[in-house]
């Protein structure tokens, strides 16, 4: 009599860390030939675009339009509201959508042979980064001892954590206070998407037309918790420029000797409107 | 023709072998582990939290004195809750013995608590297991003592005095050598102490501070200082003659290793030199510490 055991072959657990990285929020593609590269004028054309979530932000009160040349292209409809799942563990690739609208091509007119003209499809949307990330607390920084359960050392983030406003360097500090420490910590933010920042007041008029004051670019709001407890920190909106820019964030809370060194829940949240927008070109050749 | 060879065996009875002392061996006292899956490398929030430790006597002291103790750290107390700041205390463990001297001891220590919700989708802890505890070193040897090594005499010696190496004592720290200096009336002795456990030595008395949540940290007068409980040459105590010992007392280990020097007057000796049993007692405080890296995952809502 023989026995087979089965072995059950390994069930992989999803792994988080996998799906917080990346700098991308949106992927938009034109699908190939919608609009098409030529067409002759009075002739209906679609526009097909492909929308792919490779952030973790889900987006709820997006908004698309497509900017065209009046004279040139007509459109039934040309906005809409844009809704995408991002990444999640149920769902790492993250969501899918796709917009598709209709125009036609004008006359060019009996002077015209052709014209090339451009097609500018644009989201409008609120993000959000959240990172989560953990740091260490020491409350003996006078102890040195290797076997330490962490180290206070400043850590840099090269992989983003999945939007394209990312975290690229905490460092960590432990003030001595009366038997223990306050963390103090320094986080330095860098915009690494090819995309614009706004306020996030500002981010659904951006895809409506509307006038934005010079003031709401570029600006990101952040809250920072350690475990529970939300820290003080020297800026609440930043103004984000080429460089990094940094805020420093302190405990409310401080740590005493008896609770030794661990591990902390570091969270930061960032807030902010972003647009991003693909471009294609449209060659109408006249009919005649 | 079959040769019928009947060779009766009977089993003889295995002698029993007189106990050699020699259980005092090896550079380990207490040995500690994680057992495998607990806790597990990966964990999930809003569930139980089990860390089981085998601890291990390899040493020749017993383990387990009202001091003892054993700690978990290295995370967020309110994140895996229910783990105590005093730590657990160590249970009982006898050492290796005369009657037993390869046998090693075992028991467990278990620290149960519970994980509560994460705030972040993955919590990755070092975990560490420290132990506290205090333990003894005891060296045991022979020496030549000559009571006029240089003297012209046609008397046949009975021995030569030279130095004595004794390796390790069943314990992390060891008196490995003693240096044998004989002079007219007297022989010097140097003893060479060294820490080999891994840990870190202290003072018996600050085994409280050993702990990861001590209010205060181990000083440096504390750390690395190992109490000479005693030095004998047969029944006869020497170490009020013993120079070189912080508050006449302690043996300050630097790199992780010290000497200190005693005397001994030989001048009632006998002419033609005698072999004595030596001995030397330390004992110190011991931390040693085993970590574990695990992460705690958010349950997907």
């Amino acid at each position: 009599m023989l026995l087979f055991a089965c072995k059950q072959t390994g069930v992989k657990t999803p792994d988080i860390s996998s799906i917080e990285v990346g700098t991308q929020a949106l992927e938009m593609l034109f699908e190939k030939e919608l609009p098409p590269k030529k067409i002759f004028e009075e002739t209906p054309f679609t526009v097909l675009v492909n929308i792919y979530n490779k952030g973790t932000s889900e987006i709820t009160n997006g908004v698309y339009v497509l900017g065209y040349e009046n004279q040139y292209v007509d459109l039934e409809k040309n906005r809409g509201v844009l809704r995408i799942e991002g990444k999640t563990i149920d769902n790492p690739r993250g969501g899918f959508a796709r917009i598709q609208l209709r125009g036609k091509t004008k006359s060019l007119g009996p002077q015209l042979e052709g014209l090339t003209t451009g097609l500018s499809f644009t989201a409008c949307f609120p993000n959000k980064t959240s990172a989560g990330l953990t740091t260490c607390i020491d409350t003996k920084p006078e102890e040195q001892d290797k076997t330490k359960e962490c180290k206070v050392i400043e850590k840099t983030y090269t992989g983003g954590q999945g939007a394209p406003i990312t975290i690229t360097k905490i460092e960590p500090l432990m003030i001595p206070v009366k038997n223990g420490v306050q963390p103090v910590f320094k986080i330095s933010i860098k915009n690494i998407g090819k995309g614009q920042v706004l306020d996030l007041e500002y981010s659904g008029q951006y895809c409506l037309g509307r006038a934005i004051p010079k003031s709401a670019y570029n600006l990101v709001n952040a809250k920072v918790h350690l475990q529970e407890d939300e820290l003080d920190c020297t800026k609440t909106q930043l103004k984000l420029t080429e460089q990094e820019e940094s805020i420093i964030c302190t405990s409310p809370k401080t740590f005493t000797k008896k609770e030794g060194t661990f591990s902390i829940p570091l969270s930061i949240e960032l807030e902010y409107g972003y647009v991003q927008t693909i471009t294609q070109d449209m060659r109408i050749e006249s009919k005649y | 023709m079959i040769l019928l060879i009947l060779v009766s065996c009977t089993p003889r009875e295995k002698e029993r072998e007189a106990p050699s002392g020699q259980f005092r061996t090896g550079s380990q006292g207490l040995f500690m582990r994680f057992i495998e899956n607990q806790p597990p490398f990966r964990l999930y929030d809003q569930e139980q939290f089990n860390a089981l430790l085998e601890i291990e006597n390899r040493g020749a002291t017993i383990l387990g004195k009202p001091a003892d103790r054993i700690y978990l750290s290295g995370f967020d107390h309110r994140i895996i809750t229910g783990i105590p700041f005093t730590g657990e205390a160590m249970p009982k463990i006898e050492g290796k013995t005369i009657e037993q001297p390869t046998t090693i001891n075992t028991d467990f220590v278990e620290f149960k608590g519970y994980i509560d919700k994460l705030t972040i989708s993955k919590y990755p802890v070092k975990l560490v297991a420290t132990a506290c505890y205090i333990y003894e070193s005891i060296a045991e040897g022979t020496l030549c003592i000559d009571p006029d090594p240089f003297g012209r005499t046609t008397l046949r010696k009975a021995c030569t005095p030279s130095n004595i190496g004794l390796g390790t004592q069943g314990a992390p720290i060891s008196i490995n050598l003693i240096e044998v200096e004989p002079r007219k009336g007297k022989t010097l002795l140097r003893v060479h102490v060294s820490n080999v456990g891994g840990g870190i030595v202290f003072q018996e008395n600050a085994v409280n501070r050993c702990s990861p949540y001590a209010d205060q940290i181990l000083s440096y007068n504390e750390i690395d200082l190992v109490n000479v409980v005693d030095v004998k040459i047969g029944i006869t105590s020497i170490k009020l003659s013993c120079k070189g010992l912080a508050q006449n007392n302690f043996i300050r280990l630097t790199g992780n290793k010290g000497s200190f020097t005693c005397e001994y007057d030989t001048s009632t000796e006998p002419a033609g030199g005698v072999v004595v049993p030596i001995s030397v007692v330390l004992r110190y405080g011991y931390r040693q510490s085993i970590s574990k890296n695990i992460e705690i995952l958010q349950t997907p809502s």
